[in-house]
Order: C-alpha cells, then sequence, then structure tokens
C-alpha cells in the first residue's frame, strides 16, 4: 500500500486515539484539498499489508479511549483490494477499524462490512457544481450514502463548507439528508481553512473560501429543523 | 491565630517577604559560616571528627547574624547555607564553559570582594579550607581520573544534600526526646548527635532574642504576631509541635541547620511527603487558611535574587501499599499556596497511580495550562512501588520514597544514594571505540583501547565501556571516601544515625538503612541511533572503518552524502522495533554493569538515565556520532530521542520510550514533552487537567497494554517556541512579575534567570513535532 503521512490523531478521525494512514491517491480534485500531495498516489512509500499489521499491533497501547486505526488519503478506497485485506486482518485481531472516504467507491459497501466508524464526505448536493470543483459528480455518491444506511446504522457524514462553492443553499443539503439518515447518522460542518494551502505546487484556486460565522449558524440551524444530529470532532 | 492576622493578611505578607528576597543579591552567609569554622577550629582540635564537627555547628549557630522580616510570620532562612553559583541559572553559563560543581574551592570565586568581606578575609578561608583532609583527596581523585574527565568521558563529584530528612519524630515529639535518644546511648556518634540536635535549641533561643528586640519598637499589630510567634518558639524549644503553625516553624528551623552544616550548596534537599508530614496538625484550619501558612513555607525555600537554593523538592499525593489513595486536604492546600505564589522554587511534584481521583487531576489544570504558571513534576507510584521492592527496598518503607533533587527516587529519612555521585557519556565512549581512545574534539589520547571492528562494534563497545566503569567507580568512591571527611551529626539523626549509631557518610558502618551511589547514564538514543546507523553503513560500505571515521573526524565536512544516509537510518522514537530494541537493550546493559559495580560499602551502583543539561554540556565534547549527530552537538536528554529525530508525533514517540526497561532505572531516568496548548480543547481549566489525564498520562503511565513496568515519571512545558520568543522579546508584556516558571529537568525555573543557552536549549526541545496529538 502507498501511504504519504501517518500520525495519531485523538478522535478527530473516528473514536479515541488512533493511528491513522494516509493512503496515496485520489479521484478526486478538490480544489480546496488540504492534502494536495496525496492525490496523484506518487507520493509516500510502498507497505506491504503485513508490515501495516504489524505496525498497528505494536501501536495497540496507544488506541485508548476506543481508539484503532483509520484509513483515509487521499482517498483510501482506491487501494481497495490491500486495503481490504488489511481491514480484515485488523478486525480478526480485534482492533477498531475507521475509514474517512469521499464515497465515490463502487466497493465502499463491502468494504463497510468490515468498518466500524466509518466517515463519508458529502461535498454538495448538486452534482453539477461538485464536478465543476472536483472532476467528479456526485451521483455515486448519493448511491453510496442511500445504500450504506440500508447495510450500517453508524455514518459519519462531513460537509467542507466553502464560500461561494457550497454555502448557498443548507435547506437543499438538509432536505436530501432528511430524505435518508437513520438514527445513527451524524453531521459534521468543516468549515473551510487554508491549512494545504502552501502545499500545493499548482495555482490555488479558492478565492475567499472562509465562512462566516452567520454562514456556519444558518447550517446548524437548518440541520436541526430537520432534525440532523450534528456533531464536532 | 485568626485573631491575630487579618483574612488575606499572611498571603500579603508572604508576597511581600518574597519580593524582599527577590531583592537580596549578596550571599555571605556562607562565608561567614566557613570563617566560624575556622576560626573556631583551633578550640576542638583534639576532639574526635564527628563531635567537633557537631561543635563547629553550634558555634556557627551561635554567632552567626540574624535577621527577621517584618513580613515574616516565621523565623528562619536556609539563605546562609548557599552562594550565588550554581551554574544553570547563572546568566553567565556557558555550555563551553562548563566544567562541573564539583571543585570544593571554586565557590570562593563566587563571592565578590568589598569592604567587609575583603580579599584578604576570602583568601584566609580559602586558603584553610585548601588544605582540609577532604579537599586534598578530593583533588587526589580528580588528579587520578582526569583523563577522563576532562572531555567527559565520565565525570565525578561528591554529594552533599541530595537526601530526603525525615522529620516527623522531631515534629510528633520535640529536639528533647531525640536528644534523649542520643543520650541514652554510648558512643562517638550519639555524643556528636547529641550536641548538633542542641544547636537548634541555641538558634531558637537567639531567635526569641531578636522576637524580644524587636517586640521594644514594633506596633502593637506586629507585637501580636511576634508574640505569637514566641510562644511557638516557647512550645518547640524542645517540644513537639501542637499545630500546623508550629509544625512549620520547627520543620523551618531543623531544615536551617541541616543546611548550615553543610554548607555551601547542599543542594536538592527534599522535604518528601510534604502533605502526609503536615495534614496531621492542620486540625481546624481550612483549606485556604492552610495555604496561606504553607505559603511562607515556600518562600523560605527561595533565596536570594534568583532562588539559588535549587532542585528542593515538595512532593503530594500517591498511594499505600494496598494501593488506597493518599491525597488529603493538605495536598489541596499546597497546590493553591503553589499556585497562588508563582515561586521559582521549591519544586512541586506529584506522585499518581491508577486510583488518583479526578478531582487532582482536576486541580492540576491550571498548573498545565496557565502560561508561566509552574507544572509538577509527575511520578507513577504503581510502577515506583513494583521497581523499589524489586531492588531491596521493605515494603513498609515503599509509600515513603520521595524525590531527591530533579526525580532521583529515595526512601525518606533511610536512603543515602549518593546520587549524582558519577556521570557517563556513552556517546563518548563509542568515541573511545571507534578512535582508538583517541579524542575526536581535541585529538588528544584520553585511554587505551583495542583496535575495533566495526562488524563487531556491540562487543567492542562493551568490553571498553567495562573499563570505563571500573575507573569511574573507582573514582566516584574516592569523591564519597573524600566527602566523608566533611561529618554531618546533625542530619544524620535525621536518616537513621540514632538506630545506626553512625554517621550518615560513614565508610566503615552504614548509617543509614539503604545506601547506594548514583550514576547518570547520557546519550542512550545516540547510542542506540548510532548503532543502527552502523549497522546500515556496513550494509553499503562494507567494514569500512577508515571512512567511517575519517567522516566523523572531519565533522562530515566533504560527507555530506554519507552524513544523509546515516541520518536516513531508523532512529528512536518512531517506534520502529530494530532501534526501539536496541535502546532497550543498551539501557538494560549498561544498567547491570553499573550495578554490579559497588561503592565505598560494597552497594551497588545505581543507574539514573538522566542528564540536568548535561545533555549540553557533555555533547559539547563527543564529536560528530554515526548517526548524523554533528560534534559538539547536544546528546539526547535522558531517555528520550534526540531532537528533531522523533518526527512522528506522540503516538509514536510513546510506543518508543514504552519499550525501556524501566525496571532497571532504580536510580531514576529523565523524559521530557512539550506539549503545544492548542491539543487541549476543552473549555476549563479542570477539563483540560482530565483530558490531559487521558491523553498523556493513562496511556503513559497507566496503560492496560503494557506488559512490565511502566514509565514513571514525567515532566512537561506546555507551550509552543513562538510563545517562549515572545516571553524573551518582550517580558514587560508576556512576563510583568519578572517570572516566568518552566521546568527544566527536575526543577522549576524562572525562564528569565537563564542563561541564553539554556533558553535557547528549552525551546529547541519542545521540540513539538514529537508531541504532535494530530497528524
Amino acid at each position: 500500500m502507498r501511504i504519504f503521512q501517518k500520525g495519531f490523531n485523538f478522535s478527530q478521525d473516528g473514536p479515541g486515539n488512533r493511528l491513522v494512514y494516509h493512503l496515496s491517491g485520489c479521484n478526486m480534485r478538490c480544489i480546496w484539498c488540504s492534502n494536495p500531495e496525496g492525490m496523484d498516489g506518487k507520493s509516500g512509500s510502498e507497505h506491504s499489508v503485513e508490515e501495516l499489521f504489524s505496525v498497528a499491533k505494536s501501536c495497540r497501547p496507544m488506541f485508548f479511549g476506543g481508539g484503532g486505526v483509520t484509513f483515509t488519503g487521499g482517498e483510501a478506497t482506491l487501494q481497495s483490494e490491500e486495503l481490504i485485506k488489511l481491514l480484515n486482518l485488523l478486525k480478526n485481531e480485534g482492533i477498531n477499524t475507521c475509514i474517512e472516504t469521499n464515497g465515490t467507491s463502487p466497493r465502499l459497501c463491502e468494504i463497510s462490512e468490515l468498518v466500524d466508524y466509518l466517515i463519508m464526505d458529502f461535498k454538495h448536493f448538486d452534482g453539477d457544481a461538485l464536478k465543476r470543483y472536483t472532476g467528479l459528480d456526485n451521483e455515486i455518491i448519493k448511491r453510496n450514502f442511500e445504500e450504506l444506511l440500508k447495510k450500517r446504522n453508524q455514518l459519519h457524514i462531513r460537509i467542507p463548507l466553502i464560500n461561494g462553492i457550497n454555502t448557498d443553499d443548507p435547506e437543499a443539503f438538509a432536505k436530501y439528508f432528511s430524505a435518508h439518515a437513520s438514527d445513527g447518522t451524524v453531521f459534521e460542518f468543516l468549515p473551510y481553512h487554508e491549512y494545504g494551502k502552501d502545499k500545493w505546487k499548482t495555482e490555488y484556486k479558492v478565492k475567499d473560501g472562509f465562512v462566516s460565522a452567520e454562514t456556519l449558524k444558518n447550517f446548524e440551524d437548518t440541520f436541526k429543523i430537520y432534525n440532523l444530529k450534528l456533531i464536532k470532532t | 491565630m485568626r485573631t491575630v492576622y487579618k483574612n488575606g493578611q499572611i498571603t500579603e505578607m508572604a508576597k511581600a517577604l518574597y519580593r524582599e528576597e527577590r531583592e537580596i543579591k549578596r550571599l555571605d552567609g556562607w562565608f561567614i559560616a566557613k570563617e566560624i569554622e575556622m576560626l573556631c577550629d583551633e578550640k576542638y582540635k583534639n576532639m574526635p571528627a564527628e563531635l567537633k564537627k557537631a561543635h563547629l555547628l553550634c558555634e556557627v549557630v551561635k554567632a552567626l547574624p540574624l535577621t527577621l522580616s517584618d513580613n515574616a510570620i516565621f523565623v528562619g532562612t536556609q539563605r546562609d547555607a548557599f552562594a550565588r553559583s550554581y551554574a544553570l541559572i547563572n546568566p553567565s553559563f556557558t555550555v563551553e564553559g562548563f566544567s562541573g560543581y564539583c571543585d570544593p574551592m571554586a565557590i570562593y570565586n563566587d563571592i565578590e570582594p568589598d569592604e567587609t568581606f575583603t580579599a584578604e578575609r576570602i583568601n584566609k578561608v580559602r586558603e584553610f579550607t585548601s588544605k582540609t583532609k577532604m579537599v586534598e583527596m578530593l583533588n587526589d581523585t580528580y588528579l587520578k581520573a582526569e583523563n577522563y574527565t576532562g572531555e567527559v568521558v565520565f565525570f565525578v563529584e561528591q554529594v552533599t544534600g541530595h537526601v530526603i530528612p525525615d522529620f516527623r519524630f522531631a515534629l510528633k515529639n520535640g529536639i528533647d526526646a531525640l536528644i534523649a535518644e542520643a543520650n541514652s546511648k554510648k558512643g562517638e556518634f550519639f555524643d556528636a548527635a547529641a550536641v548538633s540536635l542542641g544547636s537548634v535549641k541555641i538558634l531558637n533561643d537567639r531567635y526569641l532574642e531578636l522576637i524580644a528586640d524587636k517586640k521594644q519598637t514594633c506596633s502593637s499589630e506586629r507585637c501580636a504576631q511576634l508574640t505569637l510567634l514566641e510562644i511557638a518558639l516557647k512550645n518547640i524549644r524542645g517540644g513537639k509541635a501542637n499545630n500546623l503553625y508550629e509544625a512549620l516553624q520547627l520543620y523551618i528551623l531543623l531544615w536551617e541547620v541541616m543546611c548550615l552544616e553543610q554548607a555551601p550548596n547542599p543542594y536538592a534537599f527534599s522535604v518528601g511527603n510534604a502533605d502526609r508530614i503536615f495534614e496531621p496538625y492542620r486540625g481546624d484550619l481550612s483549606r485556604a487558611e492552610a495555604a496561606e501558612l504553607f505559603k511562607h513555607f515556600l518562600v523560605f525555600y527561595n533565596v536570594g535574587d534568583r532562588s539559588w537554593a535549587i532542585s528542593q523538592n515538595v512532593l503530594i499525593s500517591g498511594r499505600d501499599n494496598d494501593g488506597n489513595d493518599l491525597t488529603n486536604e493538605m495536598s489541596y492546600a499546597i497546590m493553591d499556596a503553589y499556585f497562588d505564589m508563582m515561586m521559582p522554587q521549591p519544586i512541586l511534584s506529584v506522585k499518581l497511580h491508577k486510583n488518583t481521583p479526578e478531582k487532582l487531576y482536576e486541580e492540576m489544570g491550571k498548573f498545565f495550562f496557565t502560561p508561566g504558571m509552574l507544572t509538577p513534576s509527575l511520578f507513577n507510584d504503581d510502577s515506583l512501588f513494583e521497581i523499589l521492592k524489586a531492588n531491596g527496598i521493605d515494603e513498609a518503607d515503599i509509600p515513603d520514597y520521595s524525590v531527591a533533587g530533579c526525580q532521583e527516587p529515595l526512601i525518606m529519612g533511610k536512603d543515602n544514594g549518593n546520587t549524582t555521585n558519577s556521570w557517563l557519556s556513552l556517546p563518548k565512549v563509542l568515541e573511545m571505540v571507534l578512535h582508538g581512545g583517541v579524542s575526536a574534539i581535541t585529538g588528544d589520547k584520553l585511554m587505551e583501547t583495542e583496535e575495533c571492528d566495526l562488524n563487531n562494534i556491540r562487543a567492542d563497545f562493551y568490553k571498553t565501556l567495562g573499563k570505563v566503569l571500573d575507573e569511574m567507580t573507582s573514582a566516584a568512591n574516592g569523591a564519597s571516601v573524600a566527602l566523608s571527611e566533611h561529618k554531618v551529626p546533625f542530619l544524620s539523626c535525621f536518616m537513621g544515625g540514632l538506630e545506626y549509631g553512625a554517621d550518615m557518610r560513614g565508610t566503615k558502618t552504614q548509617g543509614t538503612k539503604y545506601n547506594g551511589s548514583g550514576c547518570l547514564v547520557h546519550g542512550l538514543t545516540v547510542l542506540a541511533d548510532s548503532f543502527i546507523a552502523i549497522d546500515r553503513f556496513i550494509e553499503k560500505y562494507g567494514d569500512d572503518k577508515k571512512l567511517l571515521c575519517a567522516a566523523l573526524k572531519a565533522n562530515f565536512e566533504g560527507y555530506e552524502e554519507l552524513r544523509y544516509f546515516l541520518l536516513s537510518a531508523p532512529k528512536f522514537g518512531n517506534n520502529i522495533a530494530e532501534v526501539d530494541t536496541e535502546a532497550a537493550d543498551i539501557a538494560n546493559r549498561v544498567s547491570d554493569m553499573l550495578r554490579s559495580r559497588k561503592n565505598y560499602l560494597g552497594n551497588p551502583f545505581r543507574p539514573d538515565f538522566s542528564s540536568p543539561s548535561t545533555h549540553l554540556t557533555y555533547g559539547y565534547w563527543v564529536g560528530a556520532t554515526p548517526d548524523g549527530r554533528l560534534s559538539r552537538d547536544m546528546l539526547g536528554y535522558g531517555v528520550d530521542p534526540l531532537y528533531g529525530e522523533a518526527s512522528n508525533g506522540l503516538g509514536f514517540r510513546m510506543l518508543s520510550n514504552m519499550k525501556l526497561p524501566f525496571e532497571q532505572f532504580n536510580g531514576g531516568y529523565a523524559s521530557h514533552l512539550g506539549i503545544d496548548p492548542k491539543f487541549f480543547t476543552k473549555e476549563s481549566f479542570e477539563e483540560k487537567g482530565v483530558q490531559f489525564y487521558e491523553n498523556v498520562i493513562e496511556p503513559l503511565f497507566f496503560n492496560e497494554h503494557i506488559d512490565g513496568i511502566s514509565p514513571f515519571y514525567l515532566y512537561v512545558n506546555v507551550t509552543t517556541p513562538e510563545t517562549l520568543r515572545k516571553v524573551l522579546a518582550d517580558p514587560q508584556k508576556y512576563a510583568p512579575s519578572g517570572v516566568y516558571i518552566l521546568r527544566i529537568h527536575g526543577t522549576f525555573v524562572n525562564f528569565l534567570d537563564l542563561s541564553p543557552e539554556i533558553q535557547q536549549d528549552i525551546i529547541t526541545r519542545l521540540d513539538l513535532k514529537s508531541t504532535s496529538l494530530e497528524c
């Protein structure tokens, strides 16, 4: 598996303290991406499934607070063959598993079976707009979202909020979600930041992406009206 | 007391008293004490040494000038035992200028002649001291070892202070009870003990006279305060302490005499488990009232403008042998006193265990998360109980372990550990092995070694290390035997002397229940990284020792590519099994080798993997090392990874750390985390304190997945390099009181008082990448 970054995070990428692997390569080209070095699939280094499994086991003392291993990216599901192998090994070892995904993998429902905590991005309700800013539309994302809800209770949806890109119509998000969400579905807003801006080697195209407190509140209030559960990590 | 002092008045007086102390620029008391001893020497010259020392102590106490501030609620000072000479808080300290603080004559350079203390007067005492047997024996010891100590292959020193006296019996029964016990037994030591104990009564009487004088002219309000003090002093002149006020006062007097007995600079005496010592005397005083009194107790430990009496430790909390928590109301009162006073001394340490109440973590929150506030050192009782038991400490004594100095665990009143007796630089030993005993720094031949083979580097290293340890322990024992000429009958009474009938420094009869000698082992992780880098080197370049040594001697100039290659080898602190196992193996082997060496009484040396700023000063004398470290750069601090080498965050760093054999470190060890406060997101200090427990303390100390002994010591600084640079650039704005407290190894320091090189070291070693809680 190609990994471009690893480290521990506490409760930001799943419950408790987690060993987080950033898998190299992504099928989206989000113009606000904070890990652009992980897009092309060439950065980082190759590791065997066995090696990563062995490291994960050695990290068990640090999986406190219900922690475990999280795979994010890039887009973790692009390396789905090996990811599935590793998730299987971890599950058998009783290590808590989590993935953070953009939701575009055709094998997501299969992978979901091996994942204790699933975090999925949902960047835009409008497929055309999504394609404009990321290169992909949201047809498969919506399909995966709807299918996942049939198969699992827990689902953590993350919505990056970027001024001028997806902040005009909170109700459109809320309406779509409320039509499908289950009791175990939680939503988190990720207001725009520029932590990754300096890492871009090509032009950074987001201008004035920061969202106001008012906008954020508007999203929160709207989601509450639709009885959607919000969390912050 | 409630009728004498108005609400809050005791605190106001404590703060005023501390301000007065910080104005004191000269410390001449130690010199006067030495001069009195010189002048009285003839009078007692025919007496046995122990008894002579006891009488000299009485002479010092009789003649030493005494003062009493209008802001004092207690009498007593330890100012007269200390000099302005502790290197690290001396602004003129430089890494290259550091030559240790072992030379007993060096202190005479720290007193500036003036009209009262003329050069002639100083020289006379200097001359007298230089001819004492102790100094002659020390000189002889250093002369024999100078090839090794000059560039610090090892270093040795005589250890004054560094124990924890047990004053509990004296507080409970009074000085007269101790004197009676001494008088009931026969022998030179007991005679000396009785005389030396009497010095406390002499001091008490002199303070009573001073109070009587003061009362002639003071206000009626102050007169009432002095009367209260007078009553207390009369009660404890020979008798027991009846309340907290009297207990603290008696404790202070005992401490004053104890320090005077071995002036100058008996560093690192420790109060011990202060909450347990004083709680029985608190009576109906509230937490707030007890805290107010304790503030004056804390001021007592601050000497002069920079709080020169450094490394004195106050411990709170902890557990008993059944795992019951021993936190009490006094624990919280002591914390309150510390928080409100914010002084650089004495050090606060907190003993933790798996049943420590959450309230304690909540109350610690404000210490960790208030910028510039002191942060307690943390000890893991659950681990230390096991380690002490495995090293022969009786179970009944274990809960009484305390900390003398930075982190060295010793049993209160029963353990003379000679903790800083010897100092060893592992990377310098490797340098000797690789370069045939020739220094890569100066080119001087320092010792004989056999030709080494890179393929056999480990075996060659341990063989040479064995030779070095033989020399080191011999020199260390020489220093201890020399120091035994400086008798301490008074201190010995609180260290088991009245039971064993011997001075605690005795070299023939052991005057304490437990005895050992310490060795501070430096450069563990540099050595581990170096061994692994040599393995990688052999894989790529073969057994080309010439190439490697040439690169090291050239400090990698012209060998940049090779250095880059060596730097890319696995480094400790990143949860890489190969190098972590190497570090553990080195720690095991070095500890076993040390423990097999015996001190002057035949007791084992105790491995202590700590480096109180000596990772800088010893690093300065180590040439480039095979791990890619440059010549004269610092070594890793304690058991920590070398700064910059553990860049994968706290999780991986902790995992590497946990693989070390902590059961071996009965002499102690040092480890520091510089933590970015941004990771602690909760609102209140209390919640942040609990968050600190959950994210740092619990995984490190009380981790259920760890087999064997968990880590038992940690100190932290919760700040960022940017914050500290701002404090330095604009102290008026960021530290208006002139005090911005940080931790440096086991002790608190005022960051603003430090030498620029130590300030820089603190900033460098924050090394926030190694403690990041995010990736």
